[in-house]
């Protein structure tokens, strides 16, 4: 794997995926986060996990005011950057494209994420519950809630 | 009518060990799947997160797992400081290392013990828990606790250590150097703990970044990640210190690599210490006043890999969202790989051989006929068929 420059890797990124590309920020020390659209998740994680030989460590689904974003974090072991995909879903179709048959780790976490927050992973292997054990409800998820009142966030 | 009120005892007792459940399915001796049933000890904590405080946080994370305590906290921290963009003062960074690598050398005597009980050497299993000891009373004079140290705050440490202790944190330290080289002498040269880990639980590099799995499980399969090196943070990048790999892929390898991080933990702790004395007694900590609306990606490695917290914040004074990924959720996935074609009396120390943590650690199994379907041995009958297997091993030497 050739090694990346991370000065001029935002502009590779927007060369490359252009369209999919909806939104880019470089935030702290060695951390980026990227916007992307829904249906481009496959191609550009595979572009990381397979070209740049990135490892996918975790997602994070969050509830949205427009539904779901789902964080989708990859780290380069060698130079300790993480890449975030950040994948906005509409709050009225919450499916995804499965990355579990790209990579196995993908696996438990989207159990997990289909359990508590809602969202349908499409060609996962066993889409079943993680956490809740035999007894869950499919349409039961402790996690989902209606969107956060924004002017909380100005309440102290 | 009364509700009726289950209560699980036995193979779900929280005393006994923590609850949770794998299921073996075998055909004669050998294992042909595994199933993992998790969710018994779910605590909601992510969820509980969002109602706390940012320094509340700290005393939720810390419980998440008793041996590792630490690693938590410490991830949790690199979050927030990144969120708020936070220096640490440097006396607080070696004091952080310190503790970080102190829990390291405490977990790992702590799986070595388990370990060779596993196999049938209790005598390693006492001495590994007796020289713990001595790393818990290290814990005790430095940070007032045996366990749960409550040392980290955003910005620095809670409690300083204070100069005049170091020389006698260093003797203690010494003390415990002579017993790990015994520990590492023992199993190298038995050649009936070579027989029995050697070419067991094979997990090749492929499986390893399929299956995305860290620390030690990683570093045995010749992947040297390892978070102090690549992502350094608190005091790891100015101190010399080395990342051990092996690429012997089995339980062996495992094995080795974590006897030799503990000499090469120890190091660290020397040298942090020496550099305390030149640090200025007392300034451990920046005060911070706000946390601005962002995201923060923290990482720390835990002595069983790289436990990750991500943070996102909104100005407020509690986080909108925190996610925490704990080395063993990708660690225990391997599994489907590294047991699959063993024996059963294999199987127990393949599973502990990951140092499988779930808010602690866990090691129960069943194993079930593949056919029928029926529970035929519990997690006691599979180590003592463990230990059967090392006794006949010995008999036959």
């Amino acid at each position: 794997m050739a090694a990346v420059n991370y000065e001029i890797f935002p502009d590779i990124l927007k060369l490359n995926f252009d369209s999919d590309i909806l939104g880019l920020m470089v935030l702290q020390r060695k951390r980026l986060l990227v916007q992307i659209r829904k249906e481009a998740l496959l191609e550009i994680a595979n572009y990381f996990l397979d070209e740049l030989k990135y490892r996918f460590v975790i997602a994070s689904g969050m509830n949205a005011d427009h539904g779901y974003d789902i964080i989708y974090h990859f780290s380069d072991d060698s130079t300790g950057y993480m890449i975030n995909l950040i994948v906005s879903i509409d709050e009225k179709k919450p499916e995804i494209e499965s990355m579990a048959n790209m990579i196995s780790a993908a696996n438990w976490i989207e159990r997990e994420m289909h359990e508590l927050l809602g969202v349908t992973f499409i060609n996962h292997p066993n889409l079943t519950s993680l956490i809740s054990g035999e007894n869950w409800e499919e349409t039961e998820h402790p996690y989902a809630r209606p969107p956060r009142d924004n002017n909380k966030s100005s309440k102290k | 009518m009364s509700k009726k009120t289950v209560i699980p005892i036995g193979p779900y007792h929280p005393l006994q060990e923590e609850p949770e459940l794998f299921k073996l399915y075998c055909e004669g001796e050998i294992v042909r799947d595994i199933e993992w049933e998790t969710g018994y000890n779910h605590r909601g904590i992510e969820k509980i997160n969002e109602s706390k405080t940012f320094d509340q946080v700290f005393f939720v994370v810390e419980r998440i797992c008793g041996i590792c305590s630490t690693s938590h906290p410490f991830a949790y921290a690199n979050a927030m400081e990144e969120v708020g963009r936070v220096e640490v003062p440097d006396r607080a960074s070696y004091i952080r290392t310190i503790i970080g690598e102190l829990e390291r050398i405490h977990s790992h005597l702590l799986w070595l013990g388990l370990a060779g009980h596993f196999l049938g050497y209790n005598t390693v299993f006492m001495w590994a828990w007796k020289y713990r000891e001595m790393v818990l009373d290290i814990f005790e004079k430095t940070t007032g606790n045996r366990n749960n140290y409550a040392m980290f705050r955003i910005g620095g440490v809670r409690r300083d250590i204070p100069n005049i202790y170091i020389s006698d944190i260093k003797k203690m330290l010494d003390a415990i150097k002579p017993k790990l080289n015994l520990l590492l002498g023992a199993v190298m040269d038995d050649p009936v703990i070579h027989a029995r880990t050697k070419k067991v639980g094979i997990l090749t590099k492929e499986d390893i970044i399929d299956y995305g799995a860290v620390g030690p499980t990683a570093r045995a399969s010749g992947i040297a990640i390892d978070v102090r090196k690549d992502d350094p943070y608190a005091a790891y990048p100015l101190i010399d210190w080395k990342v051990i790999t092996s690429d012997g892929c089995d339980v062996f390898a495992k094995t080795e690599v974590r006897l030799l991080e503990m000499l090469e933990s120890v190091s660290i702790i020397d040298q942090c210490l020496d550099r305390l004395n030149h640090t200025k007694e007392g300034s451990i900590y920046n005060p911070v006043k706000e946390i601005p609306a962002g995201f923060g990606f923290g990482r720390a490695e835990a002595p069983r890999g790289e436990v990750f917290h991500f943070v996102k914040t909104d100005g407020s004074n509690s986080p909108v969202r925190h996610k925490v990924r704990a080395p063993s959720y990708v660690n225990i996935a391997t599994f489907k790989k590294s047991c699959i074609g063993q024996t059963i009396s294999d199987a127990t120390i393949i599973l502990a051989a990951v140092d499988p943590c779930y808010c602690c650690t866990e090691r129960m199994a069943f194993a079930y006929d593949y056919y029928s379907g029926k529970q035929i041995m519990n997690g006691l009958d599979l180590i003592k068929i463990s230990q059967q297997k090392t006794k006949e091993l010995k008999m036959k030497m």
